[in-house]
């Protein structure tokens, strides 16, 4: 096996975006993927609110990213690479990253509308190949048939982040983490991928004083835990939290979530485009059938195109299962 | 080699390719799996996510995007997947606005059948697309997005099949919108592709069955002599409509069903297409006589002929001036069969039963006219047309046979297999071979023109009467078939291509000098009119292929197999048009333009 990939392997590296498949696994699939032809992608959308790990690193470390990036076309022997910003990212981070690039044959693309599906892979192969703008289904998976149909291999920002490191000898099984949310200054840090979650807090000086609850992950995306749970919980899967007061109107939050997923489906695949739709109207309607709303969770959860809509309720069941019990005592 | 692999489905064990999917092993088995954007002609889609399966190990998945794989052990109706499948039928159900009572595929609903099937409730959630338009294409395809399930299928085929990308998909999520193109590059040919693969009935020919079936109620009262003509193809497929089994032959209960409904006449197209075949050969024969600009394009398919004009006009006096055979059956309908009778072409109204959505624009143009008249009045698909005779409570199985009437319900052999992709040039050589025999023996044309029947004056000795009939070579169901044939001693170079994206390939590489032909075939649809945007659903490969050999059947049956032998044609050459060319000009062809874009309008809904 190529030595990186087996350094990488070594450091038991798990994806950085929210897949977290195993690097390692992953670079070898492409680079005994058939065709000469290959593609890397740095996946620098991120799209999920209260997460900005990302950002963080292109402002203060774009040169260890654009290092992952040329150590991993050097190991897949890759044609070319590219190098995925949101348009925020793109205006602000692009002549940097330019500049960075030097005389690789490496691309920056972009594309003007920031979209939540935009930060999963298929999504960004079918975005520069000017398709629109929806993921694929799978398999074949990216890493066989990515851009152009050629072996194409995806990774996260931090990911690219962490290998250049792991090149170094300098990486110490640490991840980003972000904290957010009410009366808490947005803050990022690096742990420690093992500690839990009320570890986080603790070091990070952010354990509320008030009654709270957290969403583990994102502010969409996130699965909602109760204080009494954070334990249970090791960052090493999760890009950050979100510190919500207890005490937040109920149907104000699962209104924000089921509105974002409704705006945000690509319209591809039924559970999810009819699915979020129908879940934000019955949430809404006088008589509300908790079955039914069940059931649609249930199909978009075990049979939408893409891990969105598998997503798409996580926070929703996980507030009416962890939190609501909580704010009756 | 594909290995093979064993899998087992609900506890049983199959055999399967390794490139199958579990759809694909299911449905070759008989195994239930309900899908709704998965048509057998096209690329997965895997968007409507109900053809659910529970695969050990990997939880509930598509059926249609997952290959099968060695050991693989597959549920296709655990309670899970009934679950998953029920919610998404029915949230299917609610994008797709009911108009049962109007739609004329009422009885072959995919949407119905499953709801019977799995004991789903069709208005569980309230219909979220009432206010969506419909959109008329022309005034030929009518699309009502209140209607569509947004599975993508029409697009998929008007792009990667016909190349025409008519359809666009705007926005996202719940406000997904299927809706024609504003690009004024592309237009609409009224193939009806998206027609016959859409699942849910939404796209359409713009109905004339309403008109048809005023003017039957009307009958009594009126002068109008009202004539139907059945195009070739639909004899072997309308009684899909009846689960009868794929190919099977109805000509015979066409006929009693025509005089059924309350047609005074029921004419064949077929014996159109002789006079199709004929006039195309002698132009054929001049064609290459005059050294014209190679190849000479056939011109039945309207379709195709939209598409000459609006994407290649360049391409527009290549295509042959011959009219196709519906118009030819209708104007000798109305001129000679009009004066036999002694009625007027004016109080004669013909009805095509068409496999075609395409024929709608055809009639519609004023090239097809003939003294200010329409030449042909109304096309109802075949769907439409049995649409008709449900409305009339007529049973066609149990309908007696018929005969078509004379003259115009007899052809040859030749005019039966237009339906097929490669029957239109195969018929034309069939008479051009004869033709340029007759010219070798007499020294001219003028038998023909007059009428004359050489194949019976000659004796057998006489090269005549050794003219060929099968050009086995030009049939089959490829996008692009080539060959070589030889007819009258000339050696031609063909190329007979069905579908408009085969088409598109080939008059690129045309252009490209990559290839040169002396006669080319197109045909919109794939395989010819028998897969046509008019006929039955469901199509496929397999089905196409039947309807197609069901026809080389009726030509292989005849005694007539030759355009030139049809001794209604040779009448109407030798008593009629009695040689003068100009005559034959205004009845036979006509001139082609081109084509700006006729885009689409927003019918509210």
């Amino acid at each position: 096996m190529n030595k990186l990939i087996k350094k990488i392997e070594a450091a038991g590296l798990l994806g950085r975006g929210c897949g977290t498949f195993p690097t390692a696994k992953k670079w070898l699939a492409v680079l005994n993927a058939p065709g000469r032809e290959k593609y890397v992608i740095v996946n620098c959308s991120e799209s999920e609110p209260g997460i900005f790990k990302d950002e963080f690193i292109l402002d203060n470390y774009p040169e260890l990213v654009l290092d992952g990036l040329k150590l991993a076309m050097r190991t897949l022997n890759a044609s070319q690479g590219f190098i995925y910003l949101n348009p925020i990212f793109n205006s602000r981070f692009r002549n940097k990253i330019q500049i960075l690039i030097g005389h690789d044959n490496i691309e920056i693309f972009s594309e003007p509308s920031k979209s939540y599906i935009a930060g999963e892979e298929s999504t960004i192969v079918n975005l520069m190949e000017g398709k629109r703008e929806e993921p694929r289904f799978k398999p074949p998976f990216v890493l066989e048939k990515g851009f152009l149909n050629k072996p194409t291999l995806v990774n996260n920002c931090e990911t690219f982040y962490d290998i250049a490191l792991i090149n170094q000898g300098k990486y110490k099984r640490e991840r980003f983490f972000c904290i957010a949310g009410d009366n808490t200054p947005k803050n990022i840090f690096k742990f420690p991928e093992t500690i839990t979650v009320k570890q986080a807090l603790l070091e990070s000086g952010h354990y509320p004083n008030f009654k709270f609850f957290i969403q583990l992950g994102g502010a969409m995306a996130g699965i909602c835990l109760a204080a009494d749970q954070l334990d249970d919980y090791a960052i090493q899967y999760y890009g950050g939290l979100i510190i919500h007061e207890l005490a937040k109107d109920e149907r104000q939050l699962v209104n924000k979530w089921l509105e974002f997923y409704k705006k945000e489906s690509c319209g591809q695949c039924v559970p999810c485009r009819e699915g979020t739709y129908r879940l934000y109207e019955m949430y809404n309607a006088k008589d509300f059938n908790h079955q039914l709303f069940a059931d649609i969770i249930f199909a978009m959860q075990n049979s939408s195109l893409c891990s969105m809509g598998k997503m798409a309720a996580t926070a929703i069941t996980s507030y009416f299962e962890n939190i609501k019990k909580c704010k009756k005592r | 080699m594909q290995k093979k692999i064993k899998i087992t489905i609900n506890h049983k064990q199959y055999f399967s390719q390794e490139s199958q999917t579990i759809l694909d092993v299911c449905q070759a088995n008989g195994i239930d799996i309900p899908t709704l954007c998965k048509h057998p002609d096209l690329v997965i889609q895997g968007k409507c996510r109900i053809c659910l399966v529970e695969v050990e190990g990997q939880g509930i998945i598509t059926a249609c995007t997952q290959t099968a794989a060695d050991g693989m052990e597959i549920k296709t109706d655990t309670l899970l997947v009934k679950r998953a499948r029920a919610v998404n039928l029915e949230m299917i159900y609610a994008e797709h606005i009911e108009k049962c009572s109007s739609c004329i595929q009422e009885h072959s609903c995919a949407l119905k059948d499953y709801a019977n099937q799995y004991g789903l409730k069709i208005t569980r959630y309230q219909d979220r697309k009432a206010k969506l338009p419909a959109w008329h294409f022309g005034d030929f395809i009518q699309f009502d997005s209140s209607k569509c399930i947004d599975c993508g299928i029409c697009s998929e085929v008007c792009t990667d099949k016909q190349t025409c990308d008519f359809y666009q998909t705007i926005n996202k999520g719940y406000q997904t919108q299927t809706k024609p193109t504003d690009d004024p590059k592309k237009d609409c040919t009224y193939c009806g592709q998206c027609v016959v693969h859409c699942p849910v009935g939404a796209v359409q020919g713009v109905p004339h069955w309403q008109f048809v079936e005023e003017l039957l109620k009307n009958k009594k009262t009126s002068a109008k002599t009202l004539v139907a003509q059945i195009a070739p193809s639909i004899r072997v497929s309308i009684g899909e409509e009846y689960n009868f089994a794929y190919g099977q032959i109805t000509s015979g209960q066409l006929a009693a069903s025509m005089r059924a409904l309350g047609f005074d006449v029921a004419f064949d197209v077929s014996a159109g297409a002789d006079f199709t075949s004929y006039e195309e050969a002698l132009e054929l024969i001049h064609w290459l006589e005059a050294k014209k600009d190679r190849p000479m394009f056939t011109a039945c398919c309207p379709a195709w002929v939209k598409f000459v004009e609006f994407y290649y006009p360049e391409f527009i006096s290549h295509l042959t001036t011959t009219r196709s055979p519906h118009i030819h059956s209708a104007i000798i309908t109305k001129t000679y069969w009009a004066e036999l009778m002694g009625k007027k072409p004016q109080d004669i109204i013909v009805v095509s039963i068409m496999p075609c959505t395409a024929k709608k624009q055809e009639i519609s143009l004023t090239t097809q006219r003939y003294q200010h008249l329409p030449i042909v009045d109304y096309v109802v698909t075949t769907r439409e047309y049995v649409y008709l005779l449900r409305r009339a409570k007529i049973d066609f199985p149990k309908l007696a046979s018929k005969e078509l009437d004379n003259p115009l319900g007899n052809s040859s052999g030749a005019g039966v297999i237009y339906g097929a992709s490669g029957g239109v040039m195969e018929s034309a050589l069939r008479s051009a071979d004869y033709m340029l025999r007759v010219k070798k023996e007499t020294g001219s044309l003028k038998p023909i023109i007059n009428g004359e029947n050489y194949q019976l004056i000659k004796n057998r000795y006489s090269r005549i009467s050794q003219s060929r009939i099968e050009f086995t070579q030009v049939r089959g169901q490829q996008g692009i078939k080539e060959a070589a044939v030889n007819i009258g001693g000339k050696n031609l170079r063909v190329a007979i291509v069905s579908g408009l994206g085969s088409a598109r390939k080939l008059i690129e590489n045309i252009k490209a000098k990559k290839c040169q032909y002396d006669y080319v075939e197109v045909m919109a649809c794939p395989g010819g009119c028998i897969g046509g945007g008019g006929q039955p659903l469901p199509v496929s490969a397999e089905i196409r292929a039947k309807r197609a050999a069901a026809l080389y059947n009726i030509d292989q049956n005849l005694v007539i197999r030759v355009a030139h032998e049809n001794k209604f044609l040779l009448t109407v050459y030798r008593d009629y048009f009695k040689g003068r060319q100009e005559l034959i000009e205004q009845l036979m062809h006509c001139q082609y333009n081109v084509a700006n874009r006729a885009g689409y309008k927003k019918i509210t809904n």
